[in-house]
């Protein structure tokens, strides 16, 4: 049973090493596929940065405005 | 407007000429490269005439990036620069007339003095017309690029190595075509159709090129 | 004022929310296409009759070059659209396409290397394809090296969108010159192996990958996009506003 889609290669090891072309190959897979992954993960990453920064600064402005509202005479922040 | 392109050129010419020290710090920049080029590699003829078409274009290249931070940068400086971008008419031809300036007193001057380096550098005498030719045709196309790469970059400090960075690349298909116009009439092939090809880089990039650095300009220069 | 406020930041707003909703759509293609790609190229197409294995590395190389040179475009006509219409929002694209540009360009070059080994028996040739591959790289670098070089985020975005358009006519010219070049400088010992003709069952497997990179892209983009915008009005917009509601900012 052998057609133009089948699977190539007898065995996991012979798949790993393809007659002596694995290195280059799985070379070439596992650098575009880490550029790929942080292509993604770096803007997510990026993006819940920010968003904690902004919160951060919301709790900040929060305890400000209730450390003003106990002690209206100029309280310690 | 021919007016607004000659005045420009010549008010540009003027100034080159009282700073006249200056202008020959390309120049010089060429030779001594040259000279570094046979204690580098070896002092060979053969070696150095295989070497020479490719090494001669790519000094020239280099003289010509780093004659080209001051283009747009001392106007910007002391404010001539605004006083231009304000005036609506003619625009496009001062900016041109200093660009042909730059040319006139960089791409000129190093085409004329190519003949030399082609002796230090053992270039085989059938490849010194087209080389002369060739410079002559190509560092107009050289400093019509560089410009627009000034112009970007004129209201950075230290503008200079990301001057480079930009418009290098930019000078690819310039590199070609002109070493290619040496090499082929060393070996003694037909090097009318590269020398075309530059030619009309050139020209394509005298139409296109005074259009873009007065966009730039307006837009870095005015902030 | 409030239309203003609404016209202002509506932008950027309105793109957040929408991509949100299309990026898993977007993702979950893509990821699904390069898997199917991955494994029908990898493991199910047949051998290449020259080459052997080796070839298998055009499913990556192949789909990455497409869309280093495809990026360049994407990020000068986004560059170009805001340049005449004003719209920050392609300028954000335009910032993160030359990023994104810039990475795949590399992908490119690195597996033409480590295709380059096998077939040629070195990892550079000064290939007519891998140069002009490098030297996209060099201009997506003069766009984002100018674009960083500015102080002010208006005079990059604009000085940044007129490099990358100054780009897009030089990239036709600078392809048409280094073939040309290439055919003068040839060596004969290189044989154009790459140039035999994909049978039916390599090409196919090829098209699913094209397509995955280009979903894939389009995802990358969004998101990169979405952190940008983000970062750009987290100082005093709709993010904040949305987090805060009302009177957040009033002691400041």
């Amino acid at each position: 049973m052998s057609g133009p889609i089948d699977w190539q290669f007898e065995s996991w090891a012979a798949f790993w090493q393809m007659a002596g072309h694995g290195p280059y190959v799985w070379a070439a897979v596992a650098v575009t596929a880490v550029v790929m992954v942080a292509l993604l993960v770096a803007p997510l990453r990026r993006q819940r940065r920010l968003l904690a920064e902004v919160r951060a600064e919301q709790a900040r402005a929060a305890r400000r405005a209730a450390a003003t509202a106990d002690k209206p005479a100029g309280g310690k922040i | 407007m021919n007016s607004a392109l000659t005045r420009s050129l010549r008010r540009e010419l003027l100034l080159a000429a009282r700073r006249r020290g200056e202008l020959a710090n390309p120049l010089l920049f060429f030779v001594m490269v040259a000279a570094l080029v046979p204690l580098g590699i070896s002092p060979q003829a053969s070696v150095l005439a295989e070497l020479a078409p490719g090494m001669i274009w790519v000094m020239a290249l280099l003289a010509t990036l780093l004659s080209l931070e001051p283009l747009f940068a001392e106007d910007y400086r002391d404010g001539t620069l605004d006083q231009l971008l304000l005036a609506p008419a003619g625009m496009v031809f001062v900016i041109l007339g200093k660009m042909l300036a730059h040319w006139l007193v960089t791409g000129l001057p190093l085409t004329l003095i190519a003949p030399l380096l082609a002796v230090l550098l053992a270039l085989p005498a059938a490849g010194w017309l087209p080389l002369l030719l060739g410079l002559l045709v190509g560092t107009l196309a050289l400093s019509m690029i560089g410009a627009m790469g000034a112009a970007l970059t004129v209201s950075l400090q230290r503008s200079g190595v990301l001057l480079t960075l930009i418009v290098m690349p930019l000078y690819v298909p310039v590199i070609i075509f002109g070493s290619a116009v040496v090499q082929r009439a060393i070996e003694g092939f037909s090097w009318l159709a590269p020398l075309a090809l530059l030619g009309s880089i050139s020209l394509l990039a005298l139409a296109l090129c005074p259009l873009v650095v007065v966009g730039a300009l307006r837009l870095t220069a005015s902030d | 004022m409030a239309w203003q406020w609404f016209h202002q930041w509506g932008s950027p707003r309105w793109f957040y929310q929408r991509s949100g909703v299309w990026l898993p759509w977007l993702g979950g293609a893509a990821g699904l296409l390069l898997a199917i790609g991955l494994v029908w190229g990898l493991a199910l197409a047949p051998a290449d009759f020259k080459q052997g294995n080796s070839y298998r590395i055009i499913y990556l190389h192949v789909p990455a070059s497409f869309l280093a040179l495809a990026g360049y475009y994407l990020m000068a006509i986004a560059g170009a659209i805001g340049l005449v219409w004003k719209i920050k929002l392609a300028y954000t694209a335009m910032k993160c396409a030359a990023t994104i540009g810039a990475a795949l360009t590399f992908v490119a070059l690195f597996t033409g290397a480590v295709w380059g080994k096998p077939t040629w028996g070195t990892y550079w040739v000064w290939d007519a394809r891998i140069t002009s591959m490098l030297v996209l790289l060099f201009l997506y670098f003069g766009v984002i090296a100018l674009y960083q070089a500015f102080d002010r985020v208006d005079v990059a975005n604009k000085a940044a969108a007129l490099l990358a358009l100054v780009g897009t006519v030089n990239v036709p010219i600078i392809y048409k010159s280094v073939d040309w070049w290439y055919t003068l400088h040839q060596p004969a010992s290189l044989k154009l192996t790459g140039e035999s003709t994909l049978h039916a069952s390599m090409l196919q497997p090829l098209l699913v990958m094209v397509v995955g990179f280009y979903l894939f892209y389009a995802a990358a983009l969004l998101l990169s996009m979405r952190a940008e915008v983000i970062a750009r009005e987290s100082g005093g917009g709709w993010v904040k506003a949305l987090a805060a509601g009302q009177g957040g900012g009033q002691q400041l």
